[in-house]
């Protein structure tokens, strides 16, 4: 077996188990972590797909920013009491029937399309090729996304600050 | 027509009426009152008499649809509500003196005015619903007149007794008339043809019971229970005689058959009841065996067609035996004067030598009882010679046939005319000539008029001249052609009629003499005496109650019987099938509650589970609907993929 | 290693993220089972632009990772506001758009 399989499957094992225990625990905190866990084992993955950018700015945000931010909501809108910052479920059933029907529907149809890579050379320097597209193929999107950014910050500061009545 | 009516419902009621109006009157005279109504009713009779002379009287009361009541006063009738008040007022008479000093002595005599009453009426009813209703009222009148010492329990018994007895025969009458009527049939006088034989039986049996004929005999002595002029008028005129006057009443359409069993009931009757009375203590006894006996011979003369004789047999027995019981209800009341209740005042073993005391009485007793016996210049030697003689004619005409079973009945009767003679002088000697141990001597004893005088008249009409004018004609009697021209008798030859006479009239002086031989010379009976067993036999009448109580504890038994198999069989089957429907029934209701009312819990569930459902597409929660939003786009997807 | 293992967990982070936007009740991790969902998205986009000279793919991953960042400030400042008004996190509980 090559290596970059155990590694997958390393990767994909602590995947799996992270996601079912976001799925059955009841600890807030905990399932943060474990998500935490989730997007640094993807990060991996990525860098297993030789997307080494992707990788990195995957650590970068998600294990890095989203769930300090996630952190900080939980921390800002839970009393924390003795008992530990914990959540309940409900409508389990149907959930699991929709988990089912879309893991087993989603298995079988890519089980059924048999899709395989049609394997070209890759760029050698993706960091470059990136920055590259992003200026050129990209731009506008890029300058969106920028923009949008920007707007996302205003936004969200506008949104969270507190008002003069609340003040009072 | 119309005052006709009126008049014989005032006979009627006026009895009745007095009774009321005695109520109104001291203790001490309202039987007088009660007797003067009964005068009056007497007088008024007479008129009657008179005012069907020419014709009879019929009236009829339209009922109901197809029933109309009608009475018919015809002479006979009028003749016999004669003598009927004439011998209640003589027993009011009577009573006056003898019921002095009783309880309730003005219920006695509203009692016997509606016994009277009842009396008549049947004597005058045509209809058959009228004749039975009378018939029962008669009966039940009787009942309560015998038990007129009701809180005295053996004669609540005795009444009872009679009561049921009457009633078993009464049922026979009530199925004859049914029959009667079912033909179409409404009253006695319509009657033209011959009876049928099971509808005559019946009525003939009905009969039978009134006039207390075998098998119902045993009644009459239980009767004796009630006060001594009660029994004075149930046997002399009323009630006994009722069976006999409606065999009259039919004799024209008996058919032959059924004469032939009322000859031989009557022959072995007469014969059984004067068998009875030899063996009797009890003075009252005597004198009802002696009762059943006399009509056991109007029963023969009527069945062997001599029905003026039975008739004038019923009209002398009406006096004679009146007059016989008249002169026991005082000897009765002497002895009660004496013994105070310390011996049994009605046991002939405790009398003896009464003579001295009781003249009168005496007197009376012995004319009567030779009117009973049957010796020539008087009444009962002329209506019984009639029908002796008329037995011995029938059984010739039948002998004639080749039927000697016949000459059972004439055999009969003159054993009966024999056995008379001995039981009623047995009784006269005991009672007034033989001495006693028992101290019966009393002075300052004196007999009123009110019990004389009624005991002088019916001595007095015990004699031949009041009846016909010559002592030794059967036939010779005033009213047989007045009353009974329309009857057909049978033609009794010369020489018959002399050899019936003088064989009767020698066993007559036979018997007296037999009578005198064995009581006559001063015998001294105690209470304590042994009896043989033919003398137990007479003396229990041939153990005919016993027969009677056997016969309902026979039935009673028969009907344990049947009500066990009832209780075992019957009820259990039912019990059984209830068992079955009550099982079958849970079945049908689990069925219902689980099946029927499953399936429509179910639906009425579902709709509520499917209500729930879908009402949660209207759910507030924001997870729901993105729920249900993947359930959509999910099928979407499946529709697509899959359809 | 061919393209299918990633796409069979790519699937399954999906069907999980989809799970956990159902079932809990948390505000907060309900926005974790989004995010779940669009790192599967990623994962796909990722592995699809494996030999792709232009990596058109890994360039959409990082859009959606940046746009990811913005979708989390703006829902948890939202978040944070709708608590303040409703004193719950709880999203059942938030069904009212004026409070």
């Amino acid at each position: 077996m090559e290596t970059s399989n155990i590694i997958f499957l390393f990767l994909a094992a602590i995947m799996v188990g992270a996601v079912g225990f976001i799925l059955f625990s009841t600890n807030i905190l905990r399932i943060l972590f474990a998500f935490a866990l989730v997007t640094i084992a993807l990060a991996g993955i990525y860098v297993l797909l030789h997307a080494e950018l992707v990788a990195v700015i995957q650590l970068m945000i998600y294990a890095g920013g989203i769930v300090v931010i996630m952190v900080f909501g939980i921390m800002l809108t839970k009393e924390i009491s003795e008992k530990g910052i914990t959540t309940g479920t409900h409508q389990i059933f149907p959930a699991i029937l929709i988990f089912l029907i879309v893991m087993f529907g989603g298995g079988w149809m890519i089980y059924r399309s048999s899709l395989t890579w049609h394997e070209e050379a890759m760029p050698t320097n993706v960091v470059e090729t990136t920055g590259k597209l992003f200026l050129t193929d990209h731009l506008l999107a890029f300058e969106l996304v920028a923009f949008l950014l920007l707007v996302v910050l205003v936004g969200a500061s506008f949104v969270a600050h507190k008002s003069k009545e609340a003040k009072k | 027509m119309q005052i006709t009516g009126t008049y014989i419902l005032a006979l009627i009621l006026l009895p009745v009426i007095g009774g009321l109006v005695a109520y109104r009157f001291e203790k001490d005279v309202s039987l007088k009152v009660n007797a003067f109504f009964v005068l009056v009713t007497l007088i008024g009779s007479f008129g009657l008499i008179g005012m069907v002379h020419s014709e009879s009287f019929v009236a009829s009361r339209h009922w109901l649809d197809d029933y109309t009541l009608q009475i018919n006063v015809d002479r006979i009738a009028a003749l016999l509500i004669t003598l009927v008040y004439f011998i209640a007022l003589l027993v009011f008479i009577f009573s006056i003196h003898y019921m002095k000093g009783e309880k309730g002595i003005k219920r006695y005599g509203l009692k016997l005015s509606f016994f009277t009453s009842s009396m008549v009426g049947l004597l005058i009813s045509d209809s058959f619903i009228l004749l039975f209703i009378f018939w029962e009222m008669v009966g039940f009148s009787s009942y309560l007149l015998i038990s007129y010492w009701y809180y005295e329990k053996e004669k609540a018994k005795s009444a009872k007794e009679a009561f049921m007895i009457n009633r078993v025969a009464d049922a026979f009458l009530l199925i004859g008339i049914i029959m009667l009527m079912v033909q179409g049939n409404h009253s006695l006088s319509a009657l033209n043809e011959p009876l049928g034989f099971w509808a005559g039986l019946f009525l003939v049996f009905g009969a039978f019971g009134k006039s207390a004929q075998l098998p119902f005999s045993g009644w009459l002595p239980k009767a004796m229970a009630g006060p001594t002029p009660v029994s004075a008028l149930i046997h002399a005129a009323t009630m006994v005689t009722a069976g006999v006057y409606l065999l009259i009443r039919l004799s024209p359409v008996l058919p032959e058959s059924l004469k032939f069993v009322i000859a031989i009931v009557g022959a072995g009757t007469a014969f059984y009841a004067a068998f009875s009375a030899l063996a009797q203590y009890d003075i009252k006894s005597v004198l009802a065996y002696s009762t059943i006996s006399q009509l056991g011979y109007m029963m023969v003369g009527i069945g062997v067609g001599a029905t003026t004789s039975a008739a004038f047999h019923l009209w002398t027995h009406a006096f004679f035996k009146a007059g016989l019981f008249m002169s026991a209800g005082s000897v009765i009341m002497y002895m009660h004067h004496v013994f105070r209740h310390q011996y049994d005042p009605q046991d002939m073993r405790n009398m003896g030598g009464l003579r001295r005391f009781l003249p009168v009485t005496f007197v009376v007793h012995t004319i009567c009882s030779l009117a009973l016996a049957g010796i020539p210049f008087f009444s009962g030697f002329m209506s019984k010679g009639g029908i002796l003689s008329g037995s011995i004619q029938w059984a010739n005409n039948y002998g004639e046939i080749g039927f000697l079973w016949a000459y059972l009945v004439p055999f009969l009767a003159f054993s009966t005319a024999f056995l008379t003679p001995i039981y009623i002088a047995r009784q006269l000697f005991l009672v007034y000539a033989n001495k006693t141990n028992l101290p019966i001597w009393i002075t300052g004893f004196r007999q009123s008029y009110w019990v004389k005088a009624p005991l002088a008249i019916l001595a007095v009409l015990s004699v031949w001249f009041f009846f016909g004018l010559n002592p030794l004609n059967a036939n010779g009697w005033y009213l047989s052609e007045y009353a009974f021209a329309s009857f057909a008798s049978i033609p009794i030859s010369f020489k018959i009629t002399v050899i019936g006479e003088v064989v009767a009239t020698l066993l007559v002086i036979a018997g007296v003499s037999l009578a005198y031989l064995i009581y006559g010379r001063g015998v001294i009976l105690s209470v304590g005496q042994r009896r043989n067993f033919f003398a137990e036999f007479a003396f229990r009448g041939w153990f005919l109650t016993n027969v009677y109580a056997a016969i309902a504890i026979t039935y009673q038994s028969f009907c344990r019987v049947l009500a066990k198999i009832d209780e075992r069989f019957i009820d259990h089957s039912i019990d059984l099938l209830g068992v079955s429907m009550v099982m079958f029934s849970r079945s049908i209701g689990w069925i219902d509650r689980y099946l029927v009312d499953g399936i429509v819990r179910f639906s009425a569930k579902f709709a509520a589970t499917m209500g729930t459902i879908l009402g949660r597409l209207q759910s507030r929660g924001i997870q729901s609907q993105i729920l249900y939003l993947l359930i959509l786009f999910i099928s979407i997807i499946a529709w697509i993929l899959f359809l | 290693m061919n393209l299918n293992a990633f796409l069979y967990l790519s699937i399954f982070l999906f069907a999980s993220g989809l799970t956990i936007v159902l079932v809990k009740k948390n505000a907060v991790l309900v926005l974790v089972g989004i995010e779940l969902m669009l790192n599967a998205a990623n994962l796909n986009l990722v592995a699809f632009s494996k030999f792709d000279p232009k990596i058109s793919g890994q360039m959409f991953a990082i859009f959606v990772i940046v746009l990811a960042a913005g979708e989390i400030a703006i829902g948890l400042a939202i978040l944070i506001n709708v608590y303040k008004n409703y004193m719950t996190a709880n999203v059942s509980e938030i069904d009212h758009l004026k409070h």
